[in-house]
């Protein structure tokens, strides 16, 4: 008897609004590193003015953008709030990067006093800061096989974490989330907001598989572990970031 | 201390550094500027026609190179900033050492012609603030450095900045470029308002053809929204990246050119022609790549706002060197080297675009993460480097960010068995001239401080 492939669907959204920063590089992350290990694996563009159906993703990602495409962003992931929040509930994974982490918290409140709703997956909001954040960044966790996370920030807003959100990483060098608490990112269920460009999943391989996994894992009801692949150069890309300086 | 002991003192300081080989232009004018700081506010008084300034996020040094070239050919004595040290302390140095040429071979206070100065995004205030210029060329806004200034808005408010301090500024804007739409408009203070109007004066291309290379990108055309009501744009012809022939649906749309051209694309050069006052004049410029095309056509602009002949601009496009890494050409043990300078996603996009199944080639790669290049390198995952998938031959990748590089290379799905990987760019340089045989090229692309350390390293060979 032939095994049926495992499959995963990606939907990327708003790639034409939120797409600074080489965010892209998480997407071929994520494709690549399912089809090295014979994942058969559909990525979706989703744009504005499409309608999502829950239902139909295992994975969702978003990247950051510039202001004037972050508000048209926000306006687009309002109108798909409630499915959003459906597939958070239902413990499919998301990544959601810088912009598109602001606009999963609750509000953005930008430097020129204007309240950008989010969409309220995550319990944080964001305020507009006077300076900008920008270099390395060196972080921690605990859920990871390797616990060292390395990226790139580059953010003027400051983001503060509600009681129903817990932070994602702990920041070793850079600032996170607001520059004082030492907290990189947020996380509720299986979705992952974080500042970290670099592109992250790339050069921290461990956090690119976890995200492959839980997305199997919650489709196909069972823990299926993934084979392991020749990660040197991932690993040397992380390891050379490892407590670089800005 | 008077402005000639000033030029004086820059001058030898200068010629100091130069012997202890050091790569500073930038010090001298730092020095220059604390111990004088009116230089260069006097400077411009050495002056007798118009002052250029050009900036943008790409092709500033290619611009400025071949205007100044178009400048010389016509018998002007110009003050340039020809090594691309385009902060206001560089633009010092440069004017300082100019401005001391040129009272040595004409005479004490003697004149120069023009002011050629490249101006980075950021410091065009600066520059202004000191300078009155005549005319400023803006060449694009593509997605530079965003880590720099935080994002392409602020660039371009940077840009706006500069210009609401002179009055009688005339602009020259690439038409086909929708992100500089509006940049003589809305600026805060403008010291214009309620006197007249800007003069502008727009170039762009009417038609471009590709003749004999495939020329085709795999990445994606973004979708560019309106400067002004912020939907998406419509195209009726897209040449590259957001340039094109482009409006929108609230009726704004790309500005008829003053000076329009079709231009023909090939592999190793291009043909303009230029239509400007009802005459058309064809010029060829041996430079590779589109974008090379409109800085050409930018510099033309300007040669005409100068009134400079056709036939010496047509021959200093002929004559025009390119310099320091823009498609530069050096001959080293008998093997050819080309070096083209990365920084950007666009700039980078179009020169991986001729390096479409290239033959007999060997390949380095130099990402450094200076302050100069940016420290952000994640804008390699925006270049289309899926182009070198099938690239067969050895890739040497060098620089600060070699990791990031060999990551990149390893998703656009290139064999990391091809790739040659070490930090240091002397030892990585040696070995992949070393491993070029005769009959092949070897293609450099550095980033900025990774290209002017190949320049010495290359300045010792030669």
């Amino acid at each position: 008897m032939q095994k049926t492939p495992l499959k995963l669907k990606i939907a990327h959204l708003y790639p034409d609004l939120l797409n600074i920063y080489g965010d892209m590089g998480n997407i071929y992350a994520l494709e690549k590193r399912s089809k090295w290990r014979d994942i058969d694996i559909e990525i979706v563009n989703i744009n504005a003015g499409m309608t999502i159906n829950a239902d139909d993703y295992d994975l969702f990602f978003a990247g950051g953008g510039q202001d004037n495409q972050q508000i048209l962003a926000a306006n687009e992931l309002i109108k798909n709030g409630t499915e959003i929040m459906r597939a958070a509930q239902a413990g499919k994974p998301m990544l959601v990067i810088c912009g598109s982490y602001q606009l999963f918290g609750k509000y953005y409140l930008t430097s020129d006093g204007q309240k950008l709703r989010g969409i309220s997956v995550l319990d944080v909001y964001t305020e507009a800061g006077n300076s900008r954040f920008i270099g390395n960044v060196t972080a921690v966790c605990d859920f990871l096989p390797v616990r060292t996370i390395v990226g790139f920030e580059n953010h003027s807003g400051l983001t503060y974490l509600g009681d129903d959100a817990e932070p994602l990483f702990k920041i070793k060098v850079g600032n996170g989330n607001n520059g004082v608490d030492k907290t990189e990112g947020a996380r509720f269920k299986n979705v992952f907001g974080t500042y970290l460009h670099g592109p992250i999943l790339p050069k921290n391989p461990h956090f690119c598989d976890y995200l492959i996994e839980l997305a199997l894992n919650t489709k196909y009801d069972c823990k299926i572990p993934l084979l392991p692949l020749n990660d040197e150069i991932e690993y040397y890309a992380h390891e050379s970031r490892i407590c670089a300086k800005y | 201390m008077n402005f000639k002991q000033a030029i004086n003192y820059t001058n030898k300081f200068y010629k100091i550094l130069k012997k202890m080989n050091s790569e500073g232009t930038s010090l001298p004018g730092k020095y220059l500027r604390r111990f004088y700081p009116d230089f260069l506010r006097e400077a411009q008084n050495y002056v007798a026609s118009y002052k250029f300034a050009i900036t943008g996020t790409n092709g500033k040094t290619t611009t400025a190179g071949l205007l100044a070239q178009i400048l010389k050919e016509a018998q002007k004595s110009v003050v340039h900033n020809e090594l691309g040290a385009n902060m206001p302390n560089g633009i010092a140095t440069a004017i300082a050492l100019g401005l001391y040429q040129n009272f040595k071979d004409n005479g004490e206070n003697s004149m120069v012609d023009n002011f050629v100065i490249e101006s980075d995004e950021a410091y065009l205030k600066e520059t202004f603030e000191n300078i009155i210029f005549d005319y400023l060329l803006v060449t694009n806004l593509f997605r530079d450095q965003l880590d720099r200034y935080g994002e392409l808005n602020t660039t371009k408010k940077k840009i706006q900045e500069g210009i609401r301090l002179n009055p009688d500024l005339k602009i020259v804007l690439n038409a086909d470029d929708p992100s500089l739409y509006d940049i003589d408009k809305n600026i805060k203070n403008d010291m214009i308002a309620g006197r007249k109007k800007r003069k502008i004066i727009y170039f762009g291309f009417d038609n471009v053809e590709f003749c004999d290379f495939d020329s085709k990108s795999n990445s994606p055309c973004e979708v560019i929204y309106c400067p002004v009501c912020k939907k998406p744009l419509k195209y009726s012809k897209r040449f590259y990246s957001q340039l094109g022939i482009w409006s929108c649906a609230c009726h704004i749309k790309r500005p008829k050119p003053d000076i329009s051209a079709d231009v023909k694309v090939f592999r190793n050069y291009s043909i303009l022609n230029v239509k400007y006052d009802d005459k058309n004049i064809m010029y060829k410029l041996n430079l590779s790549g589109l974008y090379n095309a409109y800085n050409a056509l930018g510099a033309i602009t300007c040669a005409y706002m100068a009134g400079i002949d056709r036939k010496i601009i047509a021959r200093a496009l002929d004559n025009y060197k390119p310099v320091f890494g823009r498609a530069q050409k050096e001959i080293i043990e008998g093997k050819e080297i080309n070096l083209y300078l990365i920084k950007n996603p666009t700039g980078a996009c179009e020169v991986l675009r001729g390096l479409k199944n290239i033959k007999n080639t060997k390949l380095m790669i130099a990402i450094n993460d200076k302050y100069a290049d940016g420290r952000d390198v994640s804008w390699l995952w925006d270049a289309d480097f899926e182009i070198l998938e099938k690239f067969n031959n050895k890739i040497f990748i060098s620089g600060t960010r070699a990791d990031d590089m060999a990551l990149r290379l390893k998703y656009a799905g290139v064999n990391p068995g091809v790739m040659v990987i070490d930090n240091n760019i002397k030892k990585t340089f040696d070995y992949a001239l070393k491993s070029t045989h005769s009959g092949e090229k070897l293609i450099i692309l550095p980033t900025y401080t990774a290209l002017l350390k190949l320049s010495k390293i290359i300045k010792e060979k030669i």
